[in-house]
């Protein structure tokens, strides 16, 4: 059954049809909120909130709209309100509480699916991106969207989110692999060192 | 030294699935001939498939608990 028929049939009167939309979408929803906000806790809190505030907005909902990118609006702007607030009272991410624990982290690890230590680098990473680059690149990137997808989602044009996303992959190059740009330079410096010999 | 803005162009393009079939193939002559090229197109590839890698599982009582707080809502209607 498509997205427009489940909210057609809650619209109905069969609210119980809305659990086909929160099994589809739980974990892109959840994964956004992780992306976003480096913290398990704080992706299951924020795509709780929006399933439910999406349920309550669906008496509204307008079906030629599409409901998976007013999903992620809603989940994206929790995402953000979340980060507003965290700066003032700072959960910390899930590395930064590894990274606190005694022990050995892996016993106590939350249940996070590292499949080797570059994602946590990643996540990192990503975690420092300024948050409208960060939300292009999680999209386009991790959630797979199309661009046109994305600027539905983040009410700008496609071209900004494409040089959004551009620049996050510049910034995560830059910080992921910074050894390469140094290679280069010294490369091209010896090349040229050679030459004035020469 | 920097790299060309034409490189660096037609390499997001390629990244983004964006790019035609001429471009598809200067880049893949730029790839051939340039090192650097090569390296920056490796690395920043290597990027965006690394982000596939950064996934949480959904709790088990996820859609449970969610319809549970929905239960003490007045149902959606037109």
């Amino acid at each position: 059954m498509d997205d427009s028929t489940i909210v057609g049939k809650c619209q109905g009167g069969q609210a119980e049809c809305y659990g086909q939309l929160v099994d589809k979408y739980s974990a892109r929803i959840i994964n956004l909120g992780y992306a976003m906000m480096g913290n398990r806790h704080d992706a299951e809190d924020v795509a709780q909130e929006a399933f439910v505030r999406a349920y309550k907005g669906l008496g509204k909902f307008q079906k030629k709209a599409k409901f998976s990118s007013w999903l992620y609006q809603i989940a994206l702007n929790l995402c953000k309100d979340h980060l507003k607030a965290k700066s003032r009272h700072a959960r910390p991410t899930d590395d930064e509480q590894l990274a606190n624990m005694d022990g050995n982290p892996k016993d106590q690890a939350p249940r996070v699916i590292i499949q080797d230590e570059l994602s946590g680098k990643m996540r990192e990473a990503i975690n420092k991106l300024p948050v409208l680059y960060r939300e292009a690149f999680v999209l386009r990137h991790l959630q797979g969207l199309e661009y046109e997808d994305v600027a539905t989602i983040t009410t700008v044009p496609a071209d900004t989110v494409r040089v959004r996303a551009y620049r996050a992959r510049e910034m995560l190059r830059g910080s992921l692999a910074p050894n390469v740009d140094t290679f280069w330079r010294e490369k091209a410096a010896k090349e040229k060192g050679k030459g004035r010999k020469e | 030294m920097a790299m060309k803005k034409d490189d660096k162009k037609l390499i997001h393009k390629a990244l983004d699935g964006e790019a035609n079939q001429s471009e598809t193939k200067r880049l893949n002559e730029r790839l051939e001939s340039d090192g650097r090229v090569r390296s920056e197109f490796e690395q920043l590839k290597k990027v965006v498939k690394d982000t596939t890698k950064i996934r949480i599982e959904v709790p088990p009582d996820f859609t449970k608990n969610v319809m549970s707080e929905t239960k003490r809502l007045r149902k959606p209607k037109l």
